[in-house]
């Protein structure tokens, strides 16, 4: 094999695939990029076989073949090379011999036979998505998901489309990691297929990677599908491949609480600014803040044995119950770094049951959190 | 009709409960040694030939038995020590159930000759095989003498079992130094294949540790003496310079008697958590005294475990008594150079060393015993005694000379007395104390010293829990789900917020804050199991612990670090006000001492 490509189209396409090789495996495989030329492209391919991309980029192949080689040290090659085209020639037992200028590498590479195998994608079966949608749906959702590798389950993003009452369409995005729990919610057009009607668990990783896609440009569409128990993305001459997690998630409706009745309206810098002060004092392993809501007011407070208390009180309007509730300020936060609204609206039922937090005004967003108990 | 059920003959019946209770050489020397002791005996002589496969003799000067006592004993059932039922719920003596006697008898070729000192001639047994074969009168001492020989000769499979004669002598030695240690007010004698491996006189519980483990373990002891709610604990621990990789060296007693108890060492080791490292084991030696009522000994025929009433009481008693011991970290003042020699010695010591000075000129040059046994033969070894119980447990102990101001009241701590010389490498202080130099690390002492205040803080604060939005179901076995029962609400005030759910299964619906990101279930299961078999749980504390441990080691000093005077004084200073000072949370020495002596055989000037 041997072909010339310029160094930055290079050096990009290696960028691209660099969060999606491992860096500890057992497989010293999937530490390597399979590098492939056809006619007159060079497709790069990673996979760690849960996540795979594949993409294509124009290439003057002299050539054809393929080769893989690690993709963490090419990376690192190509970008210190000097700004001229790249020749890339494969020698016997797949070494690599790499030429920018007078710059010379020879480096060893694995052979392609061994690598995963990358689906063929059938470009029919893809239905087109909205970029900005997907991106704010992940964004509102993601910082929900579990990181506790035994619970599988909920280590992804539930995605499911529910067809209302008037025939509309609405995609869902949920994600909990049992203390907490987010729901997004969009527009959907299109044909929703069986899996989105059933509701697929999207890997947390995927979904990682898929932010960073929606990340590059504002606007514009994606193309999204399902093949083979994998979800597939597609942009451009780019494909991601992500296997989806074979498990049930939970059934997250049944702890929407619905008979919370107790409602606050607060506006969300401030609350946000306030709680950042208060969380100064919680210690994050041990401690929450409090929220004691009366008539008055709410009164945010927390407290730490080695440093001391601290407390500010924020004006709203209530005129229910007084009563206490204690957070993780850490759980708080999250969601209102993601509201985009001014305001929020904050759901209680008492001490002890999930309380809701919504933006006011909007069903597009909905996160539950579960109190903690002294 | 045929009858299939027959009553077996006696002969068959002592050979099964030689079963339970005889399994080696060294069980028959526990139980007649054991004999002996209850017989009141001071002077005891134990005799093994080829491991105790061929002979074994055991020979003592307590109260004897009359001609008919003596041959009732080899009945089976039958004994001294206790007469009516309600004796069984108070023993005191170490034997009570009247087998060992008989049991041995049946399996061996078993001679017992005895006499009461009223009566001017003793009587001689000879049974073998379970069977009486000569009963005679002789002339001997008061006390009982017992040999046994060719034991197991009528059980084949027995003894195919045992090992060779050199395994089974070390069994009998362990034995020996258990019951050694168990009361030294009670002279031993262990002789070998005809060679001395032990003898020691009437003395006191250090002695005779010394004795038994050597004078170098023996030098880091360190007394331990509470009592609380009718539990005391008494006896000798180490300190962490002198831990073993195996339990080999903890000797437990229970009312006088040797247990191999998990209750007891899950005690032990808890106290020591963070004083060791994990896997290796301390040197123990410590003598439980709980109300007879309180403990069933009545387990298992050879009585090695023992069952409480109250299990948590005796596990935090004990617990509680060894960490009042180390967490004052008295090994750092305790040094054996610090302590005057035996020079005036008592008349125990005395005869003892006369005895060992006419042992060493009598006996041939023998081969160490593989037990640490003989120091008889070291007449050296006198003069190096660790220093008496009364001066153990102090701290600040010896006044070191230097100090400046002898009428202070407040006597300064081990840290703040010595004298900063200075940083080296910026991370280790260098200190002088008396005639040594001291060596801290200052990360692990200043780790230590964060780590004791955070837990305080934990400790006064109550256990915040977060509840789950999903409740989790855990199955339960039986005896699980009892236990999530019976101590729910001491679950709950640690975090743990568990429902019954029906049959085996209970619902998770809150775990504590600081295992919130893991798998709850699992620490539930953990605690659980420790509930079951201790009453008590420390699953959770570890957790806490190992948690503190962390952030104390990532809040203070890492690494090169330059500290000036004052700081490196007020690190000292606020070590003396920490407990378990001289190691760090997980178990690393923080400070090492270089003697005088030392640095004068590294410069050749001795």
């Amino acid at each position: 094999m041997e072909f010339r490509i310029d160094k930055e189209v290079f050096l990009k396409s290696l960028q691209k695939i660099q969060g999606i090789v491992e860096k500890r495996t057992s497989m010293p495989i999937l530490s390597n990029v399979m590098l492939e030329a056809t006619d007159s492209a060079l497709h790069v391919t990673a996979t760690d076989l849960e996540v795979g991309m594949k993409s294509s980029y124009p290439a003057e192949v002299a050539t054809p073949g393929k080769i893989t080689v690690g993709a963490k040290k090419l990376y690192e090659i190509v970008k210190e090379l000097p700004n001229q085209v790249i020749i890339f020639t494969t020698k016997d037992n797949d070494w690599v011999e790499i030429k920018c200028g007078k710059v010379q590498f020879n480096i060893v590479g694995l052979s392609p036979e061994e690598f995963p195998y990358f689906p063929a994608v059938k470009e029919e079966n893809l239905f087109e998505i909205e970029s900005s949608l997907l991106k704010g749906m992940i964004e509102k959702t993601s910082f929900a998901i579990c990181n506790d590798e035994t619970k599988y389950n909920l280590n992804g993003l539930f995605t499911k489309v529910e067809t209302t009452e008037g025939g509309d369409q609405n995609l869902k995005m949920v994600a909990t990691d049992g203390h907490r729990l987010s729901i997004a919610k969009g527009t959907f057009k299109g044909n929703a297929g069986p899996e989105l009607s059933k509701g697929v668990i999207l890997p947390k990783k995927g979904i990682y990677e898929m932010k960073k896609i929606t990340d590059e440009e504002s606007g514009g569409t994606l193309m999204f599908g399902f093949m083979d128990n994998s979800a597939v993305i597609k942009r451009g001459d780019s494909y991601m491949v992500m296997r989806l997690v074979d498990g049930e998630f939970p059934d997250y409706n049944r702890v929407v609480p619905v008979a919370n009745n107790r409602i606050i309206t607060i506006n969300k810098e401030v609350f946000t600014h306030s709680v950042r002060r208060m969380a100064i004092l919680s210690s994050e392993k041990f401690k929450g803040i409090m929220l004691e809501i009366s008539n008055t007011g709410i009164k945010i407070s927390s407290s730490n044995p080695e440093l001391g208390d601290a407390m500010e009180e924020i004006d709203v309007t209530y005129d229910g119950e007084p009563f206490a509730v204690r957070f993780n300020a850490r759980y708080l936060l999250d969601v209102l770094a993601v509201t985009d609204t001014d305001c929020i609206e904050m759901k209680f039922k008492d001490e002890l049951s999930p309380s809701i937090i919504v933006p006011e005004k909007s069903d597009s967003f909905l996160a539950v959190i579960m109190p903690m108990r002294l | 009709m045929s009858q299939r059920i027959n009553i077996l003959p006696e002969t068959i019946t002592n050979k099964i409960a030689a079963g339970e209770v005889v399994e080696r050489p060294a069980s028959v020397i526990k139980e007649l040694v054991e004999n002996a002791l209850d017989a009141d005996a001071n002077e005891i002589l134990v005799e093994i030939v080829a491991g105790g496969k061929r002979l074994i003799r055991i020979k003592d000067n307590g109260h004897g038995m009359s001609r008919e006592d003596a041959l009732l004993s080899l009945e089976r059932h039958a004994t001294s020590k206790i007469r009516t039922d309600s004796d069984l719920d108070g023993i005191m003596t170490l034997g009570f159930r009247g087998e060992a006697l008989p049991s041995i008898a049946s399996i061996s070729r078993f001679r017992l000759a005895t006499r009461e000192s009223s009566n001017p001639e003793g009587t001689e047994i000879v049974v073998e095989g379970g069977r009486v074969r000569e009963v005679k009168a002789c002339g001997m001492p008061t006390g009982t003498v017992i040999t046994v020989e060719q034991l197991f000769f009528n059980t084949p499979a027995r003894l195919k079992f045992l090992r060779s004669a050199e395994t089974e002598a070390g069994h009998v030695g362990d034995t020996m130094a258990r019951l050694a240690i168990s009361r030294p007010d009670v002279g031993f004698v262990f002789i070998n294949d005809g060679r001395e491996l032990m003898r020691v006189q009437r003395s006191d519980l250090q002695r005779r540790l010394t004795q038994a483990l050597g004078k170098d373990a023996a030098t880091d002891l360190h007394c331990v003496a509470s009592s609380a709610a009718g539990i005391s604990v008494e006896g000798y621990i180490s300190g962490p310079a002198a831990v073993r990789s195996t339990t080999a060296a903890m000797f437990t007693y229970i009312n006088g008697r040797f247990v191999r108890d998990r209750l007891i060492q899950h005690a032990v080791m808890q106290a020591y958590r963070g004083v060791i490292d994990r896997g290796r084991y301390p040197i123990v030696a410590l003598f439980i005294s709980v109300p007879a009522g309180e403990i069933d000994v009545n387990v298992h025929p050879t009585k090695h475990e023992v069952r409480f009433r109250n299990q948590s009481q005796v596990h935090d008693a004990l617990q509680g008594a060894l960490e009042e011991v180390l967490r004052r970290s008295p090994w750092l003042t305790q040094r054996p150079e610090q302590t005057p020699p035996a020079s005036g010695a008592t008349g125990q010591a005395y005869r003892e060393r006369i005895a060992a000075a006419a042992q060493a000129s009598l006996s041939l040059p023998r081969r160490e015993p593989s037990f640490h046994g003989a120091t008889t033969t070291d007449v050296n070894g006198q003069t190096a005694f660790a220093p008496s119980p009364a001066k153990a447990g102090t701290v600040g102990e010896p006044a070191p000379s230097f100090r400046p101001d002898a009428t202070r009241s407040e006597p300064l701590g081990y840290f703040s007395s010595m004298e900063i010389i200075g940083q080296f490498h910026a991370e280790y202080i260098l200190c002088q104390s008396g005639k040594e130099l001291v060596i801290i690390d200052q990360h692990a002492a200043s780790e230590r010293v964060a780590y004791q205040r955070l837990r305080q803080q934990c400790e006064s604060s109550a256990v915040e829990s977060q509840r789950l939005l999903f409740p989790e179901t855990v199955e339960l076995s039986f005896s699980e789900t009892a236990v999530a029962k019976r101590f729910q609400e001491d679950l709950a005030k640690i975090g743990f917020e568990l429902e019954p759910f029906g049959g085996n299964t209970v619902i998770l619906s809150a775990v504590p804050r600081i295992a919130a990101n893991s798998t709850g279930t699992q620490l539930v299961r953990d605690i659980l199991a420790e509930l079951a078999t201790l009453g008590t749980t420390v699953a959770f504390r570890e957790k806490l612990d190992d948690l503190l441990a962390r952030i104390a080691c990532h809040s203070v000093v890492r690494g090169v670090h330059p500290l000036d005077n004052r700081q490196i004084a007020e690190l000292l200073r606020s070590m003396d006000e920490t407990d378990f000072a001289a190691s760090c949370p997980h178990g690393r020495p923080v400070s090492h001492v270089i003697t005088l002596a030392e640095l004068e055989k590294i410069f050749k000037r001795t």
